[in-house]
């Protein structure tokens, strides 16, 4: 079960997290990114950011960036850096990780977790 | 980078110089949709009590500025964003600051773009010296609402910091809620 902590910790188990449905809530383009103008300018890769949360009460938000990689004809995403969120996971005496660890298990989860498809239609691509 | 920090009644000339520069960077840059008058943004929130924190380039010009409040009376997220955070209380307490209007455009740089600077050297070292400057109030945690990018910058830097809740879309700008321990971060610098 979920709680949300005065510290505005989401406290869990990453067990219950992996079982929690996140839905879309919106991506994006990076609007910074540097323009190419000039002779000898190079094609500036192409960056974004992506946001999902749970429809569970307290919210779960969690958001990444992402670079797109172009392979074959299609675009595909990757995500990029350490994901950002509200998340801090519990061992099983309900002490907590610790963000490093939290941080590093949402890392992991990105690796199997299927964002891209929903993500190119948002920003469509 | 020069970095000043203090009270509006104690900074003086410097204060005028910030109100002004929040203008440029906030509402003709930004486009946010802020109270200004005479090329000054200002709001509900600059009292008497209201510290500041601005940055001044090798010219002596401003080139970037945080607004720090204490929680224990109203400030930016309780009074006006307290949706932000997930539906808990807004926080009130002698040991939580808030710090909002944070920014670092250098308009003496070629790149101006508000977002790109939000990853310089000047952006660390100015929320840093936020930091500490809240750090010397008694602050033990920051509670900030910012732009979404500003994430970034708190995580590629090593600040000790994580959301408050969902970011949304106000006004058609992308802002969020976030925590920032200022404890470890006051005692030993990031990077």
């Amino acid at each position: 079960m979920a709680v949300l902590s005065e510290d505005g910790y989401v406290r869990m188990t990453f067990e219950a997290f992996q079982q929690t449905e996140l839905v879309h809530l919106f991506s994006g383009m990076d609007e910074d990114r540097p323009s190419a103008n000039g002779i000898g300018a190079n094609l500036s890769a192409i960056t974004g950011y992506t946001e999902w949360i749970s429809n569970s009460v307290p919210a779960i938000t969690i958001g990444w960036d992402w670079k797109l990689a172009g392979g074959q004809g299609t675009a595909s995403l990757i995500h990029a850096g350490i994901p950002g969120s509200n998340l801090m996971f519990l061992d099983q005496h309900n002490h907590d990780l610790g963000p490093e660890r939290t941080r590093q298990l949402l890392v992991n989860w990105l690796d199997i977790f299927r964002w891209q498809s929903e993500t190119l239609r948002a920003l469509s691509i | 980078m020069n970095i000043v920090s203090g009270t509006a009644g104690s900074l003086t000339g410097t204060y005028q110089q910030v109100a002004s520069y929040r203008h440029k960077v906030f509402v003709e840059n930004l486009g946010w949709d802020l109270h200004s008058q005479d090329g000054h943004e200002q709001d509900q929130f600059d009292r008497p009590d209201t510290l500041y924190v601005a940055a001044r380039n090798d010219e002596g010009e401003i080139c970037g500025c945080a607004r720090l409040l204490p929680t224990t009376r109203p400030y930016l997220l309780s009074e006006v964003f307290p949706q932000l955070l997930n539906g808990a209380t807004p926080p009130n307490s002698a040991d939580i600051w808030e710090l909002s209007r944070f920014a670092t455009v250098d308009f003496n740089s070629p790149d101006r773009s508000p977002l790109r600077q939000m990853s310089s050297e000047t952006a660390i070292g100015l929320l840093q010296a936020s930091i500490d400057c809240a750090s010397k109030q008694g602050a033990k945690r920051l509670i900030t609402v910012s732009p979404l990018g500003i994430e970034r910058l708190l995580r590629n830097a090593g600040f000790k910091a994580h959301r408050a809740g969902p970011p949304m879309r106000i006004d058609g700008h992308l802002i969020f809620a976030c925590w920032i321990e200022v404890s470890d971060s006051a005692s030993s610098k990031p990077m």
